[in-house]
């Protein structure tokens, strides 16, 4: 793999749009062709060159490339947008929409993700060590097809309807999540290891959804099955079990678990 | 909005509520003090072609934490608790569909009661569902809208119901309809990259305010200085700020320029659109003072200086 | 801009002045066609066509783009909207969004591209008219002209079961002038009115609830009604259970029934032969008693359209993709959302219609998908007489308007339907006969039922679908050359070259230049102005203010649509008053 370190220069007043930083773009281009890519400054067509400095080649194909961004780029929108394979490695915090509608490859944030973290993605994995915003691994507005595959682990804590409308593929926040994760969920999984607001799985009708932590208040809808241990892989401990979100009618089949120490039934 | 680009909307025009609602439910909105004329006319208290004997022929729900005017009036009053409307709607839904709910008390309304109105939703030959600004303020806000849609389109599978949302702006709904069909998206289009774009939350004022991403803003018609947020009021100071306005308000007082225009409806003619998206011709009463241009105008001239620009 | 144009060497078919493939010169002098010889060489803007395919401005006949649940449609579908974003510059002055419901500018945009000139929007709720002038005013480019909605109208209702046909007639003209409407139009007479207490009607003898009339008297009414006063086009008919298995039945009852009224067609002005004009056909074509058993039974519609030249039809074709259905067939609505569970707007209009829109998805994979498709081309395909057709995709429903040069070329390449049976679910192998019809769409016939035939059934054949002396100059030119291309073979070119004309002119004036609109034209707004007897209309008039009182959220007084609405309107008149 080769690898393409990018360096943040001149920080504008307006957010950047920047889809083109995706190992897909970048891959077998030379380095002058690179900063001549267009990214979007408010209403004004700019080159990537005018915001970075670049070091190092790409590789012939993505899965050849990886891409390194030496600093913050929280104002910067898009990036990983559609990518589908390679790497990229952000090393402060980045800006919204990070990784949307990616299908392969890896991307990893070291600092910091904002809103719509790996929006309606559907391969590979995004790796944030800090905290992610609302909507990690949601979907568009009016989009009932959201996140389809790959995986999304944010270290630190996350924000409001993590998982909207997913469908399939992972989400795992190891910090605390806000509300109504898991909104309208039709498939796949969300971890929660710390805790969660309120009414996890709103109107979900399949999927599994682990709150390892305390959850704030669990929606009248969801019927209780009893306790199970050790209910996911990597989640191990006893754990109440609902079902819901029965608000959809009775032939949900939509998974909650929380954990049966820290949580109550209630009546 | 969001809402029901989530889930849909089944509604209808106000004269369907006049000729055919037996069951009406008002949610977090209180007609009696917001729209004065509104039951009389069109809901509660009209007598219409399948209900000749008005508000004897009609059943009225109402569901709001406080007794309101409304709520007094009501043949049914739902307490509920404050920014739990939507486990109350959840419970309902549930209710609907003949699921046990394991609970004694859903948002301070005993679960008895719940099923009890469920029964009297589903046994409807015409419902109406009405929801303002209450219901978008309580806890999950739009995700409110979204549930409350979601057990009256449940409902048909039952009877027939539908749901109005009673806009109190004045002709809100008319410039979601232009703005849709001249760019495709209802608010908060974003033309930056030269065609129109739409993420609310990100491309809507309030946001674009508070993040710092609009460097210039021009208001028309509009008040957000009394309505939005503080920060977003604060990032509006700072910044060049163009009011439009019939009316001296404090938009007005935080913009660099101040256009007076003629108020429409009143002293200029144009189209407004109901709160279910009946468009009426608003008509010129009087004349507007001397050489007060209408906002059609007024733009008209500021579009040509920027081309020629 | 020059007023004259002298276009040489263009390759013409207009089969309403029975040209087929003469190379030859057209005139255009003040926005219309002249002899070529009247135009002045030294003063006029000279194009030479060098041969390429050349037309008159397409006619569409019944399409959803303006109003209430078209705009429903772009409000509650973001999704569709970010499939297409058009900047600026790109396809004309203006920018634009949506795949399946375009903003008005895209709109009228797309279609110029296509060299269609005339595009009729097919259902307005008459409340709600003035928001659909609105965005035919909008709209550039394009003629257009709004379908009033009356199948489902309680004052008609109540006339017609009084017995007093006349009254309705001078309601329903009453009706046409308060919209501004061009045509009566019909959606699942009854059913919608049912709808209103969550029902349905399913039969042609279903009585509609509290109303005491049947479709069938309904439709038996109306065609009088449309007879009566002599409109340019017919009735233009939605028939019940739309979409439903087993439908072909009710579809042939019904047409049975409207000519059963016994009614030839009278209309004042322009030469139709139809009495009534079947929309979407496709959705009213099936057989089976289940999706189980769900079949093709276009052979049948086919057949008795070859038998019933009274009877004309336009395609709805589906086209395979995603798209939004929109209909004010409400029940229907809720059905699609019930079969889907896809998200379902739904907006019921006091006293006159109702309406739902709900997404769709249509997959090649799908088998009874595959087979709407199949039914689509085969009705085209086996009805012989093109002046009874008229290629649709009753947009959005069965599909996008700016997928029509395909479905052209399906219908001219057997080669092209070969390939696509290869994709689609072998049901349509077994349960259609689209595999065994080797008929091939000649240019002639891809004329008439994209431009001639259209105009025709519409009472303006004496204005559009053609390029005679004194039609208006509407002319589409299509970079490809009859005489070097094979559409059976060249499928992909044909296809290419009608989805962006080579040169289009509007009234006279070039709008489109390869591919990108050049100039936004003012599109005029077709509407009937009928004089009925004066007594009669005053009888009508005092019904109506005890009816608006009691019936209505608004007042007699502002409901008529105001002339400013229609900044260019054409206002055919029509006097029935020595008729009734």
């Amino acid at each position: 793999m080769r690898e393409v370190i990018l360096t943040p220069k001149e920080r504008p007043d307006v957010p950047l749009e920047a889809e083109v930083i995706t190992p897909d773009e970048f891959a077998g281009r030379d380095p002058e062709e690179i900063l001549e890519l267009t990214v979007y400054e408010g209403n004004r067509e700019r080159e990537l060159g005018d915001f970075f400095d670049l070091e190092g080649r790409p590789g012939d194909s993505a899965d050849e490339t990886r891409i390194v961004i030496d600093g913050d780029v929280d104002h910067v929108k898009l990036i990983g947008h559609e990518m589908s394979g390679g790497e990229i490695i952000v090393e402060g915090d980045v800006g919204r929409h990070a990784g949307a509608q990616m299908e392969g490859g890896r991307l990893v944030v070291k600092g910091d993700a904002d809103d719509w973290v790996g929006r309606e993605m559907k391969g590979g994995e995004i790796i944030v060590k800090g905290d992610a915003g609302n909507y990690v691994g949601a979907t568009y507005r009016g989009e009932w097809r959201g996140m389809s595959g790959g995986r999304i682990v944010v270290k630190g804590d996350a924000g409001d309807e993590i998982g909207e409308w997913m469908s399939d593929g992972e989400i795992v926040i190891e910090g605390d999540a806000g509300i109504m994760i898991g909104i309208h969920m039709q498939g796949g999984q969300i971890i929660v290891r710390g805790s969660c607001g309120v009414r996890p799985g709103a109107e979900m009708e399949a999927g599994t959804i682990v709150v390892q932590g305390r959850v704030e208040d669990i929606l009248p809808t969801f019927k209780y099955q009893g306790t199970e241990r050790d209910p996911v892989d990597g989640v191990s401990g006893e754990f109440h079990l609902f079902k819901g979100d029965y608000s959809n009618g009775p032939d949900v089949k939509g998974k909650l678990y929380v954990d049966a120490a820290l949580n109550d039934v209630p009546e | 909005m969001l809402a029901l680009q989530d889930v849909g909307v089944p509604s209808c025009t106000l004269g369907e509520v006049k000729n055919r609602a037996d069951t009406i439910i008002y949610w977090g909105s209180n007609p009696m003090h917001a729209h004065p004329r509104h039951m009389s006319r069109y809901t509660t208290f009209a007598r219409g072609y399948f209900r000749p004997k008005g508000r004897q022929d009609r059943t009225i729900i109402v569901v709001d934490p406080r007794k309101t005017a409304t709520a007094r009036l009501a043949d049914v009053y739902i307490q509920v608790r404050p920014h739990e409307d939507y486990e109350l709607i959840s419970a309902l839904r549930a209710a609907v569909h003949g699921v046990e709910i394991e609970r004694e008390e859903v948002a301070g309304v005993p679960v008895e009661k719940i099923y009890e109105v469920a029964d009297l939703l589903k046994e409807a030959s015409f419902g109406t569902l009405f929801w303002a600004m209450g219901l978008t303020m309580s806890r999950g806000r739009h995700r409110n809208i979204d549930n409350a849609i979601c057990l009256v389109r449940d409902l048909n599978e039952h009877t027939k119901w539908v749901l109005i949302m009673m806009r109190g702006h004045y002709n809100v709904t008319g410039f979601n309809e232009v703005l849709a069909w001249t760019t495709g998206y209802p608010y908060a289009v974003d033309f930056t990259r030269g065609y129109p774009r739409y993420n609310p939350g990100e491309t809507s004022t309030v946001d674009l305010l508070t993040r710092g991403e609009a460097d210039a803003m021009m208001v028309v018609a509009s008040d957000p200085g009394a309505h939005f947020p503080q920060k977003a009021v604060e990032r509006m100071a700072e910044i060049p700020l163009v009011c439009v306005d019939p009316h001296w308000t404090p938009t007005a007082e935080l913009a660099d320029v101040y256009v007076p225009t003629a108020i429409a409806g009143i002293e200029w003619e144009g189209t407004a659109y109901r709160m279910d998206a009946v468009p009426i011709r608003m008509r010129k009463v009087v004349d507007p003072p001397e050489g007060l241009l209408n906002d059609v105008e007024f733009l008209e001239m500021v579009i040509e200086k920027v081309e020629e620009m | 801009m020059a007023k004259e144009l002298l276009i040489k060497n263009a390759c013409v078919y207009d089969p309403l002045n029975g040209i087929e493939g003469e190379v030859m010169d057209l005139g255009v002098k003040d926005g219309k066609i002249v002899d070529p010889s009247e135009v002045d060489e030294s003063k006029a803007k000279v194009i030479d066509a060098e041969g390429r395919l050349t037309m008159a401005g397409g006619v569409d006949i019944h399409a959803h783009v303006a109003g209430p649940k078209v705009n429903v449609g772009r409000i509650f579908r973001p999704e569709d909207s970010r499939r297409l974003q058009v900047a600026l510059k790109k396809l004309g002055p203006r920018s634009g969004s949506g795949f399946s419901v375009p903003s008005t500018t895209l709109t009228g945009y797309m279609y110029a591209q296509m060299g269609y000139t005339t595009v009729m929007e097919a259902a307005t709720p008459p409340l709600m008219t003035r928001h659909t002038h609105e965005e035919i005013r909008d709209t550039p480019i394009l003629d257009q002209s709004a379908y009033t909605l009356m199948g489902n109208n309680w004052i008609l209702y109540e006339y017609i079961r009084e017995g007093e046909l006349e009254k309705a007639a001078a309601f329903a003209a009453w009706l046409l002038r308060a919209t501004k409407g061009f045509v009566i139009k019909m959606v699942n007479p009854g059913g919608t009115e049912a709808w209103g207490w969550g029902k349905n009607v399913h039969s042609l003898d279903d009585e509609v609830p509290y109303f005491g009339l049947t479709p069938a008297e309904i439709y038996q009414n109306y065609v009088k009604i449309n007879e009566l006063l002599g409109l340019p086009h017919s009735i233009h008919i939605h028939p019940n259970l739309l979409g439903e298995p087993g439908n072909y039945e009710i579809t042939l009852g019904t047409w049975d029934a409207v000519r059963d009224a016994g009614v030839d067609p009278d209309p004042q002005l322009g030469e139709r032969e139809q009495i009534v004009h079947s929309t979407h056909v496709q959705f009213h074509a099936y057989g089976g008693d289940s999706w189980a058993t769900f079949e093709s039974r276009a052979e049948d519609i086919a057949k008795y359209l070859n038998k019933h030249e009274e009877v004309t039809i336009d395609l709805g074709a589906v086209t395979l993709d995603e798209t939004t259905t929109m209909t004010a067939d409400g029940p229907l609505e809720w059905e699609l959302h019930e079969l889907t569970g896809f998200k379902w707007a739904n907006c019921d209009v006091e006293v006159e219609t109702g309406s739902g829109v709900v997404p769709f998805i249509y997959s090649p994979k799908n088998p009874v998908h595959s087979v709407q498709w199949a039914i689509g081309l085969e009705i085209a395909l086996l009805t012989e007489n093109p002046w009874q057709v008229v290629i649709s995709t009753d947009h959005p429903n069965a599909g996008p308007f700016h997928r029509y040069p395909r479905v052209i070329a399906w219908l001219m390449s057997e080669p092209y339907r070969e390939e696509w049976l290869e994709r689609v679910h072998d049901w349509v192998g077994q349960r259609a006969v689209l595999g065994t019809i080797d008929r091939e769409y000649t240019w002639t016939e891809v004329a008439i039922t994209t431009r001639a035939a259209p105009a025709k059934m519409l009472g303006l054949s004496d204005r559009i679908g053609h390029l005679g002396e004194g039609a208006y100059a509407h002319i589409a030119i299509y970079d490809i050359k009859p005489d070097e291309v094979d559409p059976s073979r060249d499928y992909a070119e044909v296809e290419r070259a009608l989805e962006q004309a080579w040169l289009v002119v509007k009234d006279g004036e070039i709008v489109v230049q390869d591919g990108v609109v050049v100039n936004e034209v003012t599109g005029r707004t077709y509407w009937v102005d009928v004089k009925v007897p004066e007594d009669i209309l005053e009888e009508v008039k005092k019904d109506l203010e005890t009816k608006f009182r009691r019936y209505y959220s608004v007042n007699l007084g502002n409901y008529q649509v105001q002339d400013v609405y229609l900044p260019r309107e054409e206002r055919i008149v029509i006097d029935a008053r020595d008729r009734f």
